[in-house]
Parts: C-alpha cells; sequence; structure tokens
C-alpha cells in the first residue's frame, strides 16, 4: 500500500525523527548520571595454608622468611623483624625490609638454586590493614621508572590468625 | 535572504551532525559503564598501593568479601555481622563449583577490607574461608596515584 501511494510521485518518504531522537537523549541521560570515575583497583594473591612442611624439614633455601609487623602507637607499625635480625624501627623500616628482600632476591636468582622465595607474616592483631599492605607493597616488588613492577617475592603467605606480638 | 523570505516552507535544521554526536556519546558511556560495582562496598575505604594492577584474566568463580573495621561483612548486598554466617554461601558457591569439575582452591576469595580494620580481622575472615577448604586469596586495594599520600 505505501508503495502504492508513492507510485507515481517524485517525493521521498521522510521519517520522523522525533521518536528516535526522544530515546536517544534518554540513553545518554542515563549514562551520564550512572557514569562514575573510580580508582583503579588491583589485588595481591595470598595463598593459605601456610605451610605442609615442617621448617626444620625445608632447605635452608627454600625455608620462608618471615617477617613480623608490630603495632605501635595509634595501630601503626611500630616495628619489622626479618627472621631473628634485630628489628627495623623508624621512618624507613618499609624502604629497610624492601632492601632486604632486594638481597634475598638477588640471592635467590643464582641459577644454581633452585628455590622460590616466600615471604610469611606474621602480623599483629591491631596493626591497621594499611600497614600490613604497605609491607606487602614492599615486598611484593617494586616499580620500574618504565611503569612495569619488577616481582621479588614468588608467594606471600599469612600466619598466625590474629597474633599479638610483644 | 531574500529567497528565504519569501519561501512559505518552515526552515528545516540539519540533524544528522547532532545526531552523530549523540550516538558517539552513547557508544562512549556504554562501553565504559562497570556493572562489577555491584559486588563493591561504597563505604569502604580500601588501602592504597603503588603496585595495584587489576588481574590479568578474571577467575571463573569469585567471591567478593567486604570487611568492615567492626568485623561485619556484606556479600552480595548483604549484610554479616561476622564471617562465621557466609557457611551456607560458600557452600553454595563450592558446590556450583564442583559441578564445573573445579575444586574449592581454584575459587578467588576477593577481600576488600576497609584500610583502617585490625589485620587480625582479616586473618579471622580468611580462617574462616579455610574452614570451608577456601584457600586462594586476592587481597584488593587501590591504585596509588602519583601526588596522594
Amino acid at each position: 500500500m505505501f508503495n502504492k501511494s508513492l507510485k507515481g510521485t517524485t517525493q521521498t518518504p521522510e521519517l520522523e525523527m522525533t521518536p528516535m531522537i526522544d530515546i536517544v537523549f534518554q540513553l545518554l541521560a542515563f549514562f551520564i548520571m550512572t557514569f562514575r570515575i573510580t580508582a583503579l583497583e588491583g589485588d595481591f594473591n595470598i595463598l593459605m595454608p601456610v605451610q605442609s612442611e615442617a621448617p626444620s624439614e625445608l632447605e635452608d633455601l627454600d625455608r620462608p622468611v618471615v617477617v613480623k609487623l608490630r603495632s605501635g602507637i595509634n595501630r601503626q607499625l611500630g616495628g619489622i623483624q626479618v627472621d631473628d635480625q634485630p628489628e627495623f624501627v623508624g621512618g624507613d623500616m618499609l624502604q629497610r625490609l624492601a632492601a632486604e628482600i632486594q638481597q634475598r632476591a638477588d640471592r635467590q636468582q643464582d641459577p644454581a638454586a633452585d628455590s622460590k622465595l616466600i615471604v610469611e607474616f606474621v602480623i599483629d592483631y591491631d596493626l591497621r590493614y594499611s600497614e600490613t599492605i604497605g609491607a606487602v607493597t614492599a615486598v611484593t616488588g617494586r616499580k620500574l621508572p618504565s611503569g612495569q613492577i619488577q616481582q621479588l617475592v614468588d608467594s606471600i603467605k599469612f600466619r598466625d590468625q590474629g597474633a599479638r606480638l610483644d | 535572504m531574500k529567497s528565504k523570505r519569501q519561501s512559505s516552507e518552515p526552515e528545516k535544521a540539519d540533524l544528522t551532525p547532532m545526531i552523530d554526536m549523540t550516538f558517539q556519546l552513547i557508544a562512549f558511556f556504554m562501553i565504559l559503564i562497570n556493572f562489577s560495582e555491584v559486588d563493591r562496598s561504597e563505604d569502604i575505604e580500601l588501602p592504597l598501593s603503588e603496585l595495584a594492577k587489576p588481574p590479568m584474566e578474571a577467575a571463573q568463580h569469585e567471591m567478593v568479601l567486604n570487611l568492615q573495621p567492626d568485623g561485619a561483612v556484606s556479600y552480595a548486598t548483604t549484610r554479616f555481622a561476622s564471617g562465621d554466617q557466609l557457611k551456607p554461601y560458600f557452600e553454595r558457591k563450592i558446590r556450583d563449583a564442583r559441578r564445573e569439575g573445579l575444586e574449592p582452591a581454584d575459587i578467588r576469595i576477593v577481600i576488600r577490607a576497609h584500610e583502617d580494620t585490625p589485620t587480625g580481622k582479616v586473618q579471622e575472615l580468611m580462617a574462616e574461608c579455610e574452614k570451608a577448604s577456601l584457600s586462594n586469596f586476592a587481597l584488593r586495594v587501590k591504585e596509588r596515584v602519583l601526588g596522594t599520600r
């Protein structure tokens, strides 16, 4: 019928644009209103359970590096102890922790040593979670000037559910 | 100008560029829209880290647990006073995974804990998950942008 009426005329049919424009603007309004700029989020992978073998049965290089995080004033990081070494205290604790882990990672890179670097955290119950993440960041690796991340450890584990360190 | 005055037909604006532009805007917003925010609790302030990077591939089975400083956990818009109330949800997730031939260790537990939470409470939540044989954890952090604390 539509074709028939057009036959013999030179007029082109006109599309009604108004409803389409209406709906398009409604869509646009919806997307603008629901749009939110959020910061990028990332993950640190933690594998549990802590260990299947007793520490005494492990080779020296396979033994995890035990990092103790002590809570201080206002639940902030009060001290960091790596294995049985003297505790790091003061403002540069995290840098010293990172340097220590870097040293061990370099030692681990020896082709003769077929082992993985595992860090096991023993954390004070009350320590603020942001402080823990600061320490986890320090041992995980570092950001290179190129923007790439240099990974230092193969695995991170948590020991003791809420230890009370003195 | 003269010829327009003489014409009796109303002037028609060319809508094509406007429609083009509008469709481009819609396409832009459609691409950027993020439906995954359903899992995120608004009131949780994540700790910052310069090493934050989004996971390379999405886990097949994932549970996002939002942990408040008082130990309350929210999962899929429901709030629980403590992590031990999540047991039925863990069991259901494990059943779903097993139906697809996966093990509990293949289920990734994403913990979105508030930065002020005592770390012990995070570990307690992890312990609850471990009781249900869930051992694959991811601690979610926010990217530290240059210039922030």
